[in-house]
């Protein structure tokens, strides 16, 4: 499967498909789920309307560590087997991921302020995904900084596998922090016992996120294919070497 | 303690298989071949960017190539770079605050070779210059260094990037004798210079690579 | 292999001119700045102070960790060490221990007077002391995997705190976890174990990386 999708050509055939069925697929669930999350859905008891932010926050924060698994497991096929491909779809992967780690970092500040009163508190989540954010731009600003493409690949595949092995170490760190430093903080809607009528706009939301991050993804990958072709096409032809005895 | 230049018993063959390297975006070559041999010299030649030194690199394996292979064989088994290659790059690797002595030194400990770091010093001409750091060294003396670092290396294969640059007449003609010592003993020279080549062994030949029209 | 690099690393450092004392006097500056900050009331910083000098010594490693490769890398030093069938890996752990030394063992000797400034109680000094002695290996080893990653790269210095951060942040939640717990349960407390684990785990894991990184920089 992988090897069948390496080759560039056969990948563009197919996304040429795929790109706008999740470009579709995504617009649909996400007008579904608006429509579920913002009029449908009643407001929560504790929370009032505010608890709609959830809708827009949780599916962010969830996209933002699938994203970055996606990009751990492209980054470890790049490593491996070297594959172009690997690298334009881990690349293509960290910018909808930072993004979305960034839109949950402000719906959860948005959110924070009718719940907690504050604009930011330090509590676990909050800090675990800021610190993601972090780990998304000093992995994008490694991109940036060299220019050689593929030593730019190497090198950022590396630091998104280390990255991967301690997400679950900072985790860990920030929640042993959080429960010794924090009072509890109020709780967070995403208990197991929700609601059905919360639950399903959750779901759909978390549907047309990952629809969303798909076809930002694929549209990623399309561009840089066609970028870095572009780059070899001015090339200036190979030189002549000749072999003669002295 | 061993010669400085002991014999080497095993054959040694450095074989270049359709390789392909580039720079940035833009191809250097594509599909150069060439097969050295102990005994061989092969001068390479060419304009200033036209992708020598990264020949060299991918001689020396230090440089990945786009397509392509490197083999380096001795005995006919296929053997690490590291195992074979010495290399001497362009510009000089010697430690500033060292003192040629001690720059030496440790190279010859990293080698693993019973080095000769005295004997290799005096070859090339620096014995009265042991003590001295080399940042306080001339152009031509830290060349003169890592010609001894070369020779110290005790490895088959000498990949040297323009040797002779920043070199007196006296340093040219150490060259030739310590490529030619070297050869004859089973080992293989492969030297980027702008110099014209000089026919230095029985096998003496020179890859030039030109700009395509 | 490894003893001569180290060896060499040193000699290098000493004559350095004092060079590798720089992170020392980042080190003084900063608790300076950050008593002048906090007013300089020593009843206000006591319970700041071994946050303080935690945060002193991980900024100061960490603005040193670019020249780990820099100069080995732009002088062709760690090409000829390549050749020269040096494993990345025994290299990597070389310069892992020659960091140690040059620009953790200072700040480390400098803590207990860092501690006077701020007179922080014996119990506190040894547990800090401690603390960052557990975690010193993790903070080295990831200093090697940034500067391999950015060898050889201008302008990396900004780029190497950011890298690092996320890496460092489980080393200073369980270093000051440490401390706090010292008082009462001594060296059993379970966070310093947590700290020597993460230290194994930095091992394991930066080394292989770091040698990798060097490897894709000299490829």
């Amino acid at each position: 499967m992988i090897n069948y999708l390496a080759n560039p050509v056969r990948f563009l055939k197919l996304s040429k498909f795929a790109t706008p069925i999740f470009g579709a697929l995504a617009l649909m669930t996400m007008i579904w789920g608006l429509y579920l999350a913002l009029i449908k859905s009643p407001p929560a008891i504790e929370h009032g309307q505010s608890v709609r932010m959830m809708y827009t926050h949780v599916p962010a924060a969830w996209c933002a560590m699938m994203a970055y698994t996606a990009l751990a497991i492209a980054s470890l096929v790049s490593f491996i087997w070297r594959h172009p491909l690997a690298d334009s779809a881990a690349k293509s992967f960290a910018v909808p991921g930072a993004a979305f780690t960034f839109l949950a970092l402000v719906t959860g500040s948005l959110w924070g302020k009718p719940a907690w009163g504050t604009w930011w508190q330090w509590d676990g989540r909050m800090t675990s995904v800021l610190i993601l954010f972090f780990i998304y731009m000093g992995y994008l600003a490694l991109w940036t900084i060299i220019p050689e493409r593929k030593r730019a690949a190497r090198l950022a595949s590396i630091l998104a596998m280390v990255g991967f092995i301690n997400i679950p170490i900072i985790k860990f760190s920030v929640d042993w922090w959080n429960t010794l430093h924090q009072p509890a903080s109020i709780s967070t809607p995403g208990a197991p016992g929700m609601p059905p009528e919360i639950l399903w706009p959750l779901f759909m939301m978390m549907a047309a996120y990952s629809f969303l991050f798909g076809w930002l993804a694929l549209r990623g990958i399309e561009a840089d294919i066609v970028r870095s072709r572009k780059s070899r096409s001015t090339d200036k032809p190979a030189a002549k070497a000749v072999i003669e005895t002295v | 303690m061993t010669p400085l230049f002991s014999q080497m018993d095993k054959p040694i063959r450095l074989e270049v298989i359709g390789l392909t390297m580039s720079r940035g975006e833009n191809t250097l070559f594509e599909g150069l071949s060439a097969t050295v041999g102990s005994g061989d010299v092969l001068w390479i030649q060419g304009d200033n960017g036209i992708g020598k030194t990264t020949l060299l690199e991918a001689m020396a394996g230090l440089s990945r190539p786009d397509e392509g292979d490197v083999f380096w064989l001795e005995n006919e088994q296929p053997s690490l770079a590291n195992d074979l290659v010495a290399y001497q790059p362009h510009k000089s690797f010697a430690k500033a605050a060292l003192s040629a002595q001690e720059d030496l030194s440790f190279w010859a400990q990293l080698y693993g070779t019973a080095p000769n770091v005295e004997g290799a010093l005096t070859y090339v001409g620096l014995s009265d210059r042991c003590d001295v750091t080399t940042q306080n060294l001339s152009a031509g003396q830290r060349r003169r260094l890592a010609l001894a670092t070369l020779i110290i290396s005790q490895k088959p294969i000498w990949i040297m990037d323009e040797p002779s640059a920043a070199m007196d007449k006296s340093g040219e003609d150490l060259i030739d004798g310590l490529i030619c010592q070297h050869i004859d003993r089973g080992g293989i020279a492969i030297i980027a210079s702008h110099d014209s080549p000089r026919k230095l062994g029985l096998n003496t030949r020179k890859l030039t690579l030109s700009a395509a029209p | 292999m490894i003893s001569s690099i180290i060896k060499r690393d040193l000699t290098l450092a000493l004559r350095s001119g004092g060079a590798w004392l720089f992170g020392l006097f980042f080190f003084a500056v900063f608790i300076a700045l950050s008593a002048i900050a906090l007013g300089g009331s020593l009843t206000v910083m006591r319970p700041f102070a071994p946050a303080l000098i935690w945060l002193a010594v991980i900024f100061s490693a960490m603005l040193s960790f670019s020249a780990i490769f820099q100069e080995d890398y732009q002088d062709g030093n760690l090409a000829q060490l390549k050749t020269s069938g040096v494993s990345l890996v025994s290299l990597v752990s070389a310069k892992a221990i020659s960091f140690t030394l040059l620009s953790i063992l200072p700040l480390l000797l400098a803590t207990p007077f860092a501690a006077l400034v701020f007179d922080m109680p014996p119990q506190i000094i040894s547990a800090t002391i401690m603390s960052l002695l557990l975690a010193a290996p993790a903070l080295a080893v990831y200093g090697v995997l940034s500067s391999a990653i950015l060898a050889g790269r201008r302008g990396g210095g900004f780029l190497i705190v950011l890298i690092t951060t996320p890496f460092l942040i489980p080393l200073l939640i369980f270093g000051l976890e440490a401390i706090e717990s010292y008082t009462k349960s001594g060296l059993t407390a379970v966070e310093f174990r947590v700290l020597i684990g993460l230290s194994l785990i930095a091992i394991a894991v930066g080394i292989p990386a770091a040698a990798a990184a060097l490897n894709a920089n000299l490829e």
